[in-house]
């Protein structure tokens, strides 16, 4: 077997010759206007754009050396200023047993990050394999994907993931897999359509008629041309598996209190929002600018990313 | 008697005003029953012109004019586009045929409504008087079964069929004068022969038409009154016997002198511009009399294809089990090394199934393809790969068959870097290499194959590049470049030299200059003959355009509904066609323009 199905070559061909016709000396044309513009755009990010990517390496930062921006211990507890409110002393304020939010929070940015990018590369990694197999391996393996695939849509994302931390347990590792699980079927349903357009595109023919084997095709031209979509994805996701890990901490499922996890923190708070609001506030906060830096940025890819 | 549509000193440009023109100081006026025609390659501004005389130049632009006058009357230049005033003059006073009827026509709406609405704004008749013009309408433009085709969305139509509707939506007004932007360029040859008796019919009527085209064939049958532009600027004009028969200008001659039809093989289409060796035109010119005069000479090595009784199905879906629709039906060829086989037909004849049976991408039903006299397809690719190098594909659309994060240097990289390829086709191959430039001498190409990339090996490998580039006439900075950045002409020619990296001895050229301008045209069709006299190539050459198939073939194939009806030698086939289908064919192939030609 050939690494395409014959049908959807016939189509990829067909229709680009269709196209040509009309499209060909008209498209000449624009490109060329179109060249300075994007040569233009290389750095042109936006306000916005500025401050999410600024957002983002300070969040890298703090999980990579939070003693920097807050050297005290994240543990450290002070019974005599338990409920501080946010001021100079404890920029947001204490919690029920003094410890300063703020030390917790920036201590917290590397398990949200960790879960966050792990539970996305997990995502992202089995979603490839399916993805990969439904559109190359042939007609029976795609419909047992895809069906399967069917069967995970059919579940909300946060629904599988308390799922597979009910069959095996609560914790920060059962948590990351599964929310990465939960995020797959996403991703490898894109890939699968990705791959299926990209194999059946005329260029992977004229690498067919030059002799190349299907395991160079494969690692040269489909798997980079069907990952790049992905990429902006994978940036827009792990904010997502960020708000995700927090919602399952929150609910006791993933990281346990007193660790500084974000959404254990909110959990933490949420007795005294009434009286302490700042111990919900702030943590909360970090997830929601977390959330949307990460989007801010993956759309701005996005957009780069239409030719 | 006065113009219908008179247009002086017309400017439009985009950008601010005054400046980025795009037409720029154009004049012409339009009568009862006679045909202006503007002439020019993409980006002349000739569409641009067309659609500013309807106030649709389009978003950003500005046009002055000294005088736009429709009917006597003033026209609201400067007015927005969805103004009272055009829209009063759209449709009534002026129609509008586009060139891509697919497009242009709602595919969701049948056309007896899209038709029906032309209608319906600019006349006070009933729902039922209008269904009555409608047909009346269909059957003035030669629509078969106007009743039944009433009721049917643009998908269903052929589309001979879709330019008859929008021609028919065009005149439903009953406009004083049409313009016609491209109207046969998607269009098989035959189709386009009855679409042009239609608007001479239109003509005769009484209708003023601005007919747009790049198309010269088509303009000297129709037009009465010519306009070359180019670069937005009119370079000639007058009366279309005078500036085709008698062109003064010189770009004039050089368009007329690129039409291949009855241009003798071997003999250059374009000046030497962008040609490679562009200077060695006397040598170039003996050695195609040369080859010309002993053609038999490269036959002596036999046939570098063989395609035996080859047959191919496909599926139909929708209908009954087991319905198929022949696609290829039981087709043999034959081409003789260093040759070139013209295929040619009309859309849906089969033509690019044949080619991807040959070229090993479709499996055909029955039948045997032979390359070099060895089996080649059917068969599992695994046994095909090592002869790859050995056969080539040119297609159409040459940007889509390219991977789109590759530079021109990568595609060319990659396309050096498979197994086999060899460094130039052996001796025998090309006999009148010896003088040229063509036989550029590689460093091996086994050796560079296959080897980790060195410091010495990927400067031979650049210089490879920079070799091929050269023989496809580009500069070596364009292997730095992406193909979107390219012009259509430019893509082509880093097809041609991916097709020739591996050194191969037989090029699939699949309508390969079908999307791009005659000039342009003309300077690809001269490097594909330049190619096959260096390097001693074999082409099957797929095309719809008799005039470029007659130019480049040494034998000619016609092909219809899968099968091939008629095949022999060029001179034989074009001067006595045996088959009907090709007399039918070679009847709808408008004259070449311009001054006589002995054929």
């Amino acid at each position: 077997m050939s690494v395409l199905p014959e049908g959807s070559v016939a189509a990829g061909w067909s229709g680009a010759a269709g196209s040509a016709g009309s499209s060909g000396p008209v498209g000449s044309a624009g490109s060329v206007a179109g060249r300075g513009s994007r040569r233009g755009r290389r750095l042109g990010l936006g306000v916005g754009q500025w401050v999410s990517l600024g957002f983002l390496l300070s969040l890298v930062l703090a999980a990579v050396w939070p003693g920097l921006l807050a050297p005290g211990d994240p543990l450290a507890i002070d019974p005599r200023a338990a409920f501080v409110p946010p001021g100079w002393g404890h920029p947001f304020g204490t919690d029920e047993s003094g410890r300063d939010i703020y030390t917790r929070v920036v201590h917290g940015a590397a398990p949200s990050l960790v879960i966050g990018v792990a539970a996305t590369a997990i995502g992202v990694g089995l979603a490839l394999v399916l993805g990969m197999l439904a559109a190359l391996a042939g007609r029976i393996v795609d419909f047992a994907v895809s069906r399967l695939l069917e069967v995970l849509f059919a579940f909300p994302g946060l629904l599988l993931a308390l799922l597979v931390i009910t069959v095996y347990g609560p914790g920060v590792v059962t948590s990351t897999v599964a929310v990465g699980l939960a995020t797959a079927p996403g991703y490898a349903r894109i890939i699968r359509s990705q791959t299926l357009s990209v194999a059946a595109s005329p260029y992977i023919e004229a690498a067919v008629v030059l002799g190349k084997s299907r395991g160079r095709i494969l690692a040269r031209h489909i798997l980079p041309n069907a990952l790049v979509p992905v990429f902006v994805l994978v940036t827009l996701g792990v904010g997502q598996a960020i708000v995700w890990a927090a919602a399952l901490s929150y609910l006791g499922l993933g990281a346990e209190p007193p660790a500084p996890e974000w959404g254990a923190m909110l959990f933490a708070g949420k007795n005294y929002v009434t009286s302490a609001w700042w111990m919900t506030f702030f943590p909360g906060l970090v997830i929601v600018l977390a959330a949307a830096a990460t989007t801010v940025l993956g759309r701005a890819l996005q957009k780069r990313g239409v030719r | 008697m006065s113009a219908l549509l008179r247009v002086e000193e017309l400017r439009v440009g985009f950008g601010r005003r005054g400046t980025g023109s795009v037409v720029d100081g154009v004049s012409f006026a339009v009568h009862a029953g006679r045909a202006v025609a503007i002439v020019g390659e993409s980006g002349s501004g000739k569409s641009v012109t067309a659609r500013t005389l309807v106030g649709l130049a389009g978003a950003g632009s500005w046009q002055t004019a000294e005088a736009l006058e429709v009917l006597g009357k003033p026209a609201p230049l400067g007015a927005g586009p969805s103004s009272r005033a055009w829209r009063s003059i759209r449709g009534r006073q002026i129609g509008l045929v586009l060139q891509d009827a697919l497009v242009s026509l709602d595919p969701l709406r049948p056309i007896g409504r899209e038709i029906g609405d032309a209608i319906r704004l600019h006349t006070p008749l009933s729902a039922a008087q209008r269904t009555a013009r409608v047909l009346e309408l269909l059957e003035a433009v030669g629509m078969p079964d106007p009743a039944e085709r009433i009721g049917q969305r643009s998908g269903e139509l052929s589309g001979g069929q879709r330019q008859r509707a929008l021609i028919a939506a065009g005149l439903a007004a009953d406009p004083a004068v049409l313009i016609a932007d491209e109207p046969t360029t998607a269009l098989d040859t035959t189709v386009q022969a009855q679409i042009l008796a239609l608007f001479e019919t239109v003509k005769a009527r009484g209708t003023g038409l601005l007919f747009i085209s790049h198309d010269l064939a088509v303009v000297s049958r129709i037009a009465d009154e010519v306009l070359v532009m180019r670069a937005g600027r009119v370079v000639e004009q007058g009366p279309a016997a005078e500036v085709l028969g008698d062109p003064q200008h010189e770009y004039t001659k050089a368009l007329l002198r690129a039409v291949p039809a009855g241009v003798p093989r071997g003999r250059r289409l374009s000046e030497g511009a962008g040609a490679p060796g562009a200077g060695a035109q006397d040598a170039v010119d003996a050695a195609a009399a040369a080859s010309l005069e002993a053609p038999l000479d490269l036959m002596s090595g036999g046939s570098v294809l063989e395609v035996r009784d080859v047959r191919k199905t496909f599926a139909v879906r929708g209908r009954e089990r087991g319905d198929v629709r022949v696609a290829v039906d039981g087709v043999s060829l034959e081409i003789a090394r260093g040759t070139t086989l013209g295929l040619v037909g009309e859309s849906g004849s089969g033509k690019t199934t044949l080619a991807r049976m040959v070229l090993g991408l479709a499996t055909p039903d029955s039948g045997e393809v032979l390359l070099d006299g060895a089996p080649w397809a059917p068969g599992p690719e695994r046994l095909r790969r090592a002869r790859r190098p050995l056969m080539g594909a040119v297609y159409q659309d040459a940007l889509s068959s390219f991977d789109p994060r590759l530079t021109v240097g990568q595609i060319l990289a990659d396309a050096l870097d498979v197994p086999g390829v060899r460094a130039d086709p052996r001796d025998r191959h090309s006999p009148v290499a010896e003088p040229g430039s063509g036989a550029r001498t590689y460093p091996s190409g086994r050796d560079a194959a296959g080897a980790e990339p060195t410091g010495a090996n990927r400067a031979a490998r650049a210089d490879r590049v920079t070799g091929l580039l050269e023989d496809v006439g580009l500069a070596a900075e364009t292997a730095g470049m992406r193909p979107i950045h390219l012009s259509g002409g430019q893509r082509q020619r880093v097809a041609i030299a991916r097709a020739l990296a591996p050194g191969p001895e037989l090029l699939i050229c699949d309508e390969p200059v079908s999307a791009l301008d005659v000039s342009i045209q003309a300077q690809i069709l001269d490097l594909f003959d330049e190619l096959q006299r260096t390097r001693g190539l074999s082409y099957l050459f797929i095309s719809h355009d008799l005039g470029v198939i007659r130019h480049m073939s040494d034998r000619v194939a016609v092909m219809k509904d899968g099968r091939i009806v008629e095949h022999g030698t060029t001179e034989a086939v074009f001067a006595s066609p045996a088959d009907a289908y090709t007399r039918t064919l070679l009847a709808a192939v408008l004259p070449p323009p311009g001054p006589a030609r002995t054929l």
